[in-house]
């Protein structure tokens, strides 16, 4: 099986697992989604999920802080390993299990709130009532997401005004004002414009030094570029998982190669 | 993204030139040995050659990573595929150096003169080729780069003069060193025409010009 030479192949690196994923199953009613998925996702480092549409990468990140909780007949299986413990089990702290797994998603979504409330929602929710602390907070996750030059005398503004891109920073910084470990990114760049992307891009690069980040994109060159590890999805399965290197210079599977070099179908 | 693609860039450009320098002194090594039949310098060359190239294909994998990631364009692109081919150059160039050393192991004992000292005045020619096709590409500077190439029939006049002067002192007694010298002579002359194509790189890098076989696009 491809699997395991993949297996070996990651052995060989000395990278500390935050997730591990073991033989998952993801049903919608009948129609089954995943099918036995196994990963290890790496501790601050870029994973990459690539794929065509409807093959499941959106479906699997959202697995990470049990997004399908707001789905109706869906049946998970198998085992989402997250520092130890498993996630996909019934006594999981969901609302903790969010603030530790943050998520950012295609189309930027602030609340109709100022750029200030935004980011210190978050916080809020988590009982946070200093008000100090709380700026502080707000101040520090602005200029971790590269937003702070933009919008320190705007802070009481309606977050709507912001840019498309500006936005979508906006939402990375109220994501991580809440401290998470791992950041799910659901095609972050889809509706913004080359300049934006490069943004979020350089700041998804920057931010990898304290998070560990997961992002799916349609975008190859995208992931090409930023991602350290990239795994291939085809109709619920993962194809193929290993070093970006790997994936985009020597694919080991023929259906890896005809998709990165749009010979698919 | 673009700031993490100019540090890949830069990174690039620093090994080229350390790759560069290293070379250099591997050329001014070889004639000196040549000068003072120095063996030992000469196998000391010949061992460097694994390490130039371990880098030449560090820098091919940089490159073919840049590619892979970041599909330059423009300049960058026109920088990735002259990068490419520089290093290959600076290999080949480290080759000849190592050739030289050979050629002084062949010879191994007495005296070479004046002659000698000709090729070494030609060798710190031949270097001073290299250390400015390389600066004009660390310093993007085109007069100097045209300058490089100019220079090459100055190198071949140089080459063509030595060897006259080694054919009039042959006689059956040195011929075999004799010819020794010759080849180490070409070895040089082989070197220029490396760093001339480096500078034909350079000039492709920064106007997007092909010089090569087309000096009148100079």
């Amino acid at each position: 099986m491809l699997t395991l030479n993949i297996k070996e192949e990651l052995n060989k690196t000395e990278e500390k697992t935050k997730i591990k994923v073991k033989d998952l199953n993801f049903y919608y009613g009948p129609k089954q989604t995943l099918k036995n998925i196994s990963m290890d996702i790496y501790e601050k480092k870029v994973t990459a999920i690539i794929g065509p549409s409807g093959c499941g990468k959106s479906t699997f990140i959202r697995l990470f802080n049990r997004m399908d909780e707001f789905v109706l007949e869906s049946k998970s299986e198998g085992e989402i390993i997250i520092d130890g413990k498993n996630i996909l089990e019934k006594d999981t702290d969901l609302i903790d299990l969010r603030r530790r797994v943050g998520m950012v998603f295609q189309k930027p979504n602030p609340f109709p709130k100022t750029i200030m409330e935004n980011i210190a929602y978050g916080l809020k929710v988590n009982g946070w009532k200093d008000n100090f602390q709380i700026e502080t907070r707000v101040i520090d996750s602005l200029k971790k997401s590269a937003l702070w030059e933009e919008v320190k005398y705007r802070l009481k503004e309606n977050a709507y005004g912001l840019s498309g891109g500006q936005q979508q920073r906006l939402c990375i910084a109220r994501c991580i004002a809440v401290r998470p470990e791992i950041i799910l990114f659901d095609e972050p760049c889809a509706s913004l414009d080359p300049i934006s992307t490069a943004k979020i891009e350089e700041l998804i690069m920057d931010l990898k030094k304290d998070y560990t980040i997961v992002i799916v994109t349609h975008n190859m060159q995208q992931a090409a570029r930023i991602s350290d590890y990239t795994a291939f999805f085809l109709m619920g399965e993962m194809i193929e998982y290993g070093l970006t290197k790997n994936i985009f210079e020597n694919p080991k599977d023929k259906r890896t190669e005809d998709y990165i070099t749009g010979r698919f179908g | 993204m673009y700031r993490y693609f100019e540090d890949e860039i830069k990174e690039v450009k620093e090994a080229l030139l350390n790759m560069s320098l290293y070379v250099e002194d591997m050329i001014y090594n070889s004639v000196l040995a040549l000068k003072t039949t120095d063996t030992d310098l000469s196998k000391k060359i010949i061992e460097e050659d694994d390490e130039i190239d371990k880098i030449e294909i560090q820098i091919d994998e940089k490159c073919t990573e840049i590619i892979m990631r970041h599909h330059p364009l423009a300049r960058d692109l026109r920088f990735v595929l002259a990068t490419l081919k520089i290093n290959n150059d600076l290999e080949r160039i480290a080759d000849l150096a190592v050739d030289i050393a050979w050629r002084v192991i062949e010879i191994s004992r007495g005296e070479n003169g004046k002659i000698a000292q000709e090729i070494e005045g030609m060798g710190i020619k031949v270097k001073d080729m290299l250390r400015n096709s390389i600066k004009s590409l660390t310093e993007e500077n085109y007069e100097l780069a045209k300058e490089v190439i100019t220079s090459d029939k100055e190198i071949d006049a140089l080459k063509n003069g030595i060897i006259e002067e080694i054919l009039r002192n042959t006689d059956k007694v040195n011929l075999r060193k004799n010819l020794s010298l010759i080849l180490a002579v070409r070895h040089l002359e082989r070197i220029a025409d490396h760093c001339v194509n480096i500078s034909e790189d350079v000039i492709y890098i920064l106007k997007a010009r092909v010089v090569k076989h087309h000096k009148e696009n100079l």
